[in-house]
C-alpha cells in the first residue's frame, strides 16, 4: 500500500517533471549546434568588424570607424538601395502573386494540380548555369524573347540589361526563381485550415471575397508571417541573381548587399569593414523582422 | 445580357487555368531548354531565340558524364547525405517547432528572437571562423563533418512552428489524458496532423542539401567523396567549357528531387478536416 | 645549360635531386652547365634514398584536374615518394577557401593554382605566397616572363602561368573580304580608316564584349606602358596613353568600327549569325568561338595579329591565365616545385595539358613543335600555333598592385561612363585615378 503510493507519486512526479522540461529537451539540439557552430563565429564577426585586417598579418583595433565609414560609403548606400528595392518586389510583387497561385491551385475548380505544383518547382531544380544563359538569351536586345515579345504587341524594345532597367530584370529573374517556393509554403498553410470552416461560411451564404478575407487570411496568418520573414531576410540577403545577371552592374545598378560584402571582404580583402557590413546587415533585417512579429501579433499570444 | 448562372464560374475556371498556364510556361521554359541543350552538340546550344528541341539528338554527353565524370559515385554520395540530412533535419526541426508553437516555456520568447537572429547574419561574414572552426573541430574530410552543423536549422524550425500553431490544443490534452508523454503527444498527434508542411519541408531540405556547395568544399578534400553540385560545377571552365555536359549533369542531378515531389504529392493534399480533429 | 628546349632527361634529374630533401637553391645548381648531379645519375638511383612527401594540390575546374590525374603516372616513376593529392575547388570558392586558410594560418594546400584575375588580392597583408623569383630565374630565357606580370608585385614573383594566352584579333575572312579589308593591319590607325569598308553592312569590324572592361585592357596593356600602375605601384592611368586608348575606344564605337555585342552566351549566338566579324581574345576565346559556333563557321574564321599602336609596337597582349603558386603553409616547397617544374617544362607534358585544356604553352620553343602548328580547318586551314608562336615574345609586361580587384572595378565603371557618354575619356579616367589613389591611400 505505502509503496504503491510512493510509485504513484513518483509517476506522478515524473509525468509532471517531463512535461514541464519536454519543450527545452525537444528545442534542446538547435541551441547545443548553435553554441558549438554559430556563437564563436558570431563573436569572432563582431570582433572582426571593429578592425582593420587584410586577412593576414597584424590587426588594428578601429572601434566603430567601420560602421561609421558605412554611412559615407557611396556604393554601399547604392547597394542597400537597390537592395531594398529588390525586398519590396519580393514582399509585394512575388508574394501575393504566390498566395494567389497557392489559392488557384487549392481551389476546386482546378484540375492537374499536380502538374502544376510540380512545374512550379522546376526553377529551383534548374541549374544556375542553364538559368543563367536562358535569361541573358532573353534579354538580349534584338532576338530576345522578351523584346520580341514587345514587339509583337507593338511596343519599343528595352535595353534590359541598362543600369535604368536592370533591377527590374534582376527581379524578373528572382519571380522566376522563387515564386513557387512561396507558393508552396501558401499552400501548405491552406491545407492546414480545416475544410469544415469554409462549408460552414458556404452554408451561412458568405461570398468568396468575405471568405477569404474574413477567414482564409487570418487562418493563414503563422504561415503567412514565416513566408513574409523568410522573404525579407532572402531578399536582404539576396546575392546570386544580380552577380550572374550583371556582376552587380553596370556602374553597380544592380548590386546588393550581400553582393557588396562578398566583393569588400574576399576580393578587397577588408575583413573587417566586410564583417561591419554583415552586421548593419543583420541588423536591418532584424528590425525589419521584429516589425513583422509586432505587424503579426505573434508575441503575447496565449 | 445577363450571363447565365452556369457560365461565370465556367469562365472564372478557364480564366483560372489560363493564369496558371501563363505561369507554368514561364516558370518551366528554363528547365526545359536544359534538358533540349543536354541532348545537343555545343554549337546548337547558342541559339537565339533559343531553340528547345535538337536539329540533331546527341546522347554522348550523357555517356560523358558517367565515363569521364564518375557521375553515378558523386550522386550516390550526394543521394546519401541528401537522406540522411532529410530525415534529421525533420525529425529535430518538427520537435522544436512544436515545442515553440505548443508550449508556454520561460525565455520562449527570447529564445525564439535568438533563432530567428541566428538567419540574420549573412553566411560569407561568418565564412573565415567557420573555416577555422572546421579544422580545429577536425571535421575535415569526414561526411559527419557536413551533416552535423545542419542536422537541426532556425528556418525549418520557423516553418514547422508557424505550421503547427494550428494543431487543437484539445487534441493534445486528450492525448495527455490518456496518459502518453510529451513526445507521445508529438508523436502520435501533432506530426501526422503537420504531414502536409513536413511534406514539403522535406522537399527542402532535401533540396538544399542537394544543392549545398560550400560547406561540402570546405569539409570534403577527398574527390572520391565529393558531392554532385561540387562535381557540376568544376565541369564549368575558366578556359573550356562544355555545356552540354552541365546541362546533362543538371537535369539528372535534379531528377531525385523531382521524384521526391511527386511521390509526396499525396501529403500536400492531405487536408485538415473536423473529423480528422475528433481523431 | 641547354637553354632552348628541356628534355624529360633534365627533369628526371632535377626533380629527382629536389625530392631528395636538398634546398631548392641547391637544386637550381643542378641546371647549372657543372651540374652537380651526374649526368649518369637516374631517377631510379636517387629516389630511394627520399622521404615519403604528401603534396596538396588546389585546382579550379575538371580540365585541370584531368591534366594533373594524366601526368601523376609519369611523376610517380621518377618521383615515387611524391604523392600528389589533387582537389578540385570549383569556380571563386577556392580563392576564398585560400583567404580562409590564410586567416587561419592553417589549412592551405602546398600548391594552388590561382587564377590571374584573383592573384592580386593575395599581395594585401602578409603575403601567404612563397617568392618564386630566385626559382624561376633559371628560366627566363626560354618562358615568356611577361607571364609572370599578373603574379608579380614590385619585382618579386609570387606565380608562374601555365599558358601563353596571346590575344589575336579573330575575323571572318568572307566579310572583311568584303569589306576591302586586307589583313594583317599594321596599326589600329590604319585599321579604322579601312574598316569604313563596312559601313553600310549588318556587322561592324570587331565587336567588343559588352559592360566590360575586358576589351580596353587588351588594348591598353598592348602599349605597353604597365597598364593601370608603373613599376613601382603607382598610379598610370590618367597618363596619356591610357587615355589615348580610351578615347580611340569611344571613338570607334560612336563611328561604328567597334560595336558592342552582347555579353556571354548572347554573344555565340551573334557570332552564329553573322553580325559579328570580328572579336579581340586570347587563345582560349578561339577555342570557344569554334567549339560554341561549330560547322556552321567552318572555314570562315581566321586569325590575324592585332594592329599595333605605333609601327613596329607590339602585336598582341596577353588575356587571362592561371599561375601555378605555392603557399607558405607548404611543409615541402621544394617538392611543391619540383612538380610545377615537371607540369610546366616538360614539353611531352605541356602537349598533354594543350589536349585536354587547349592551352598553349608560355614557352615558345615548345611551340616549334608540328603539333602545335598543324593547320586548323575549322579556321580556314591557317596555322594559328604558328601565328601564336610569331606574337608570343611580343606580349607587354604591365604591372599588378594590391588593389588591383579596387582599381579593376573603378576601372569597369569609368569604361562605362565614358563609352555612356556621361564624361570624357580623359575626364573619366583623371576620376578613376583619383578615386584610387585615395583609395589607396586610406588603405
Amino acid at each position: 500500500m505505502h509503496s504503491i503510493t510512493q510509485q504513484h507519486i513518483r509517476e506522478r512526479l515524473w509525468y509532471r517533471y517531463q512535461r514541464r522540461l519536454a519543450p527545452y529537451l525537444f528545442i534542446s539540439p538547435f541551441y547545443i549546434l548553435f553554441v558549438v557552430f554559430a556563437l564563436g563565429p558570431l563573436i569572432a564577426a563582431l570582433y572582426f568588424s571593429m578592425i582593420k585586417w587584410p586577412g593576414t598579418g597584424p590587426m588594428t583595433f578601429l572601434g566603430l570607424a567601420n560602421y561609421l565609414e558605412l554611412f559615407e560609403d557611396e556604393i554601399f548606400l547604392k547597394s542597400l538601395g537597390n537592395t531594398t528595392y529588390y525586398a519590396i518586389g519580393a514582399v509585394f510583387v512575388i508574394l501575393p502573386v504566390a498566395l494567389f497561385l497557392a489559392l488557384l491551385i487549392n481551389a476546386a475548380v482546378v484540375r492537374a494540380k499536380s502538374l502544376f505544383r510540380i512545374a512550379f518547382i522546376l526553377p529551383v531544380l534548374t541549374s544556375t548555369v542553364a538559368a543563367t544563359i536562358m535569361f541573358l538569351l532573353m534579354f538580349e536586345h534584338q532576338y530576345g524573347l522578351f523584346n520580341v515579345a514587345l514587339e509583337a504587341v507593338g511596343l519599343n524594345a528595352l535595353k534590359w540589361l541598362d543600369e535604368e532597367l536592370v533591377k527590374l530584370s534582376v527581379l524578373l529573374v528572382a519571380a522566376w526563381r522563387y515564386t513557387g517556393l512561396s507558393m508552396l509554403y501558401f499552400l501548405a498553410g491552406l491545407q492546414s485550415i480545416p475544410t469544415d470552416v469554409y462549408e460552414a461560411a458556404s452554408v451561412d451564404g458568405a461570398g468568396r471575397w468575405t471568405t477569404f478575407w474574413q477567414i482564409t487570411l487570418p487562418l493563414l496568418r503563422p504561415v503567412s508571417l514565416f513566408v513574409v520573414v523568410v522573404s525579407i531576410i532572402g531578399s536582404f540577403q539576396f546575392f546570386a541573381e544580380p552577380l550572374l545577371l550583371a556582376g552587380g552592374g553596370p556602374n553597380n545598378a544592380s548590386l546588393t548587399i550581400a553582393n557588396y560584402l562578398y566583393r569588400v571582404g574576399f576580393s578587397y580583402l577588408r575583413m573587417g569593414y566586410a564583417s561591419a557590413v554583415g552586421y548593419i546587415l543583420a541588423v536591418i533585417i532584424f528590425i525589419l523582422t521584429l516589425l513583422q512579429l509586432k505587424f503579426f501579433g505573434a508575441f503575447g499570444r496565449s | 445580357m445577363r450571363t447565365s448562372p452556369k457560365l461565370w464560374p465556367r469562365i472564372e475556371a478557364v480564366a483560372a487555368h489560363l493564369f496558371l498556364a501563363g505561369a507554368l510556361l514561364y516558370m518551366s521554359i528554363p528547365f526545359l531548354w536544359m534538358i533540349g541543350a543536354s541532348l545537343k552538340k555545343q554549337s546548337e546550344i547558342f541559339r537565339n531565340p533559343p531553340t528547345f528541341i535538337p536539329d540533331e539528338l546527341v546522347f554522348g554527353n550523357y555517356v560523358n558524364l558517367f565515363v569521364e565524370f564518375d557521375f553515378l559515385r558523386h550522386f550516390l554520395n550526394s543521394t546519401f547525405l541528401a537522406v540522411v540530412h532529410t530525415l534529421l533535419y525533420l525529425f529535430f526541426c518538427s520537435l522544436a517547432g512544436y515545442a515553440f508553437a505548443k508550449y508556454e516555456f520561460r525565455l520562449k520568447n527570447l529564445l525564439f528572437l535568438l533563432l530567428l537572429g541566428s538567419m540574420m547574419v549573412p553566411g560569407y561574414t561568418l565564412f573565415v571562423p567557420l573555416f577555422v572552426l572546421a579544422i580545429r573541430l577536425k571535421l575535415v574530410d569526414s561526411y559527419i563533418g557536413v551533416l552535423l552543423p545542419g542536422i537541426v536549422g532556425a528556418f525549418g524550425i520557423f516553418f514547422m512552428k508557424q505550421n503547427m500553431e494550428s494543431i487543437p490544443d484539445e487534441l493534445l490534452d486528450a492525448a495527455r489524458i490518456d496518459g502518453t508523454t510529451e513526445f507521445g503527444a508529438f508523436w502520435r498527434v501533432a506530426r501526422p496532423l503537420a504531414a502536409p508542411a513536413m511534406a514539403v519541408l522535406a522537399v527542402l531540405a532535401f533540396l538544399n542539401s542537394w544543392n549545398d556547395f560550400v560547406w561540402p568544399l570546405v569539409i570534403l578534400r577527398t574527390r572520391e567523396l565529393q558531392t554532385l553540385p561540387v562535381i557540376l560545377a568544376g565541369m564549368v571552365g575558366t578556359y573550356r567549357m562544355e555545356y552540354g555536359i552541365v546541362m546533362a549533369g543538371s537535369f539528372l542531378s535534379a531528377l531525385p528531387v523531382l521524384i521526391l515531389f511527386t511521390s509526396m504529392q499525396r501529403n500536400f493534399m492531405q487536408g485538415l478536416t473536423v473529423g480528422a480533429l475528433r481523431g | 645549360m641547354n637553354t632552348s628546349k628541356l628534355s624529360r632527361r633534365d627533369f628526371l634529374q632535377r626533380a629527382a635531386f629536389m625530392t631528395m630533401g636538398a634546398s631548392a637553391a641547391t637544386a637550381l645548381a643542378a641546371c647549372q652547365p657543372a651540374a652537380t648531379v651526374s649526368d649518369d645519375a637516374t631517377a631510379g638511383d636517387a629516389a630511394p634514398m627520399s622521404e615519403p612527401v604528401e603534396l596538396s594540390l588546389w585546382t579550379f575546374g575538371s580540365f585541370f584536374t584531368d591534366f594533373y590525374e594524366a601526368i601523376f603516372p609519369a611523376y610517380k616513376e621518377i618521383a615515387p615518394d611524391v604523392t600528389i593529392e589533387v582537389q578540385e575547388i570549383p569556380g571563386g570558392q577556392l580563392f576564398d577557401n585560400l583567404i580562409a586558410s590564410f586567416a587561419a594560418g592553417t589549412g592551405a594546400p602546398d600548391i594552388a593554382d590561382i587564377e590571374q584575375g584573383s592573384m592580386s588580392r593575395f599581395f594585401k597583408g602578409e603575403i601567404g605566397l612563397i617568392d618564386l623569383t630566385d626559382l624561376i630565374a633559371p628560366y627566363v630565357d626560354d618562358y615568356v616572363m611577361a607571364r609572370t606580370d599578373p603574379y608579380a608585385y614590385l619585382g618579386h614573383i609570387y606565380g608562374i602561368d601555365h599558358c601563353l594566352c596571346p590575344v589575336v584579333l579573330y575575323y571572318r575572312h568572307d566579310l572583311y573580304a568584303e569589306a576591302g579589308i586586307e589583313m594583317p593591319v599594321a596599326t589600329w590607325q590604319d585599321f579604322a580608316e579601312a574598316a569604313q569598308g563596312f559601313e553600310g553592312t549588318e556587322a561592324a569590324a570587331i565587336s567588343l564584349a559588352d559592360r566590360s572592361w575586358g576589351d580596353y585592357w587588351m588594348l591598353l596593356t598592348q602599349r605597353g606602358t604597365g597598364g593601370i600602375f608603373n613599376a613601382d605601384g603607382e598610379v598610370i592611368i590618367d597618363q596619356p596613353e591610357a587615355i589615348d586608348t580610351l578615347s580611340f575606344y569611344v571613338d570607334q564605337l560612336t563611328s561604328g568600327t567597334f560595336a558592342v555585342t552582347p555579353s556571354g552566351p548572347a554573344s555565340y549566338a551573334a557570332l552564329t549569325e553573322g553580325t559579328i566579324a570580328g572579336r579581340i581574345g586570347a587563345d582560349w576565346f578561339g577555342g570557344f568561338i569554334k567549339l560554341n559556333v561549330g560547322d556552321p563557321g567552318h572555314g570562315l574564321w581566321m586569325a590575324a595579329p592585332l594592329p599595333a599602336w605605333e609601327e613596329g609596337g607590339a602585336r598582341t597582349t596577353a588575356h587571362g591565365g592561371t599561375g601555378y603558386t605555392i603557399t607558405r603553409q607548404s611543409e615541402a616547397p621544394d617538392a611543391a616545385w619540383a612538380f610545377i617544374e615537371f607540369a610546366l617544362f616538360d614539353e611531352d607534358n605541356k602537349y598533354i595539358e594543350y589536349g585536354v585544356n587547349n592551352l598553349i604553352p608560355p614557352i615558345l620553343s615548345m611551340l616549334d613543335d608540328e603539333r602545335y602548328l598543324a593547320p586548323d580547318p575549322w579556321y580556314s586551314d591557317q596555322s594559328i600555333g604558328a601565328l601564336y608562336r610569331d606574337l608570343g615574345g611580343e606580349i607587354p609586361r604591365h604591372n599588378r598592385h594590391p588593389f588591383f580587384s579596387e582599381a579593376v572595378n573603378l576601372l569597369s565603371n569609368a569604361v562605362t561612363e565614358a563609352v555612356a557618354g556621361d564624361k570624357n575619356p580623359a575626364q573619366a579616367l583623371e576620376d578613376m585615378a583619383q578615386e584610387l589613389r585615395e583609395t589607396i591611400d586610406k588603405g
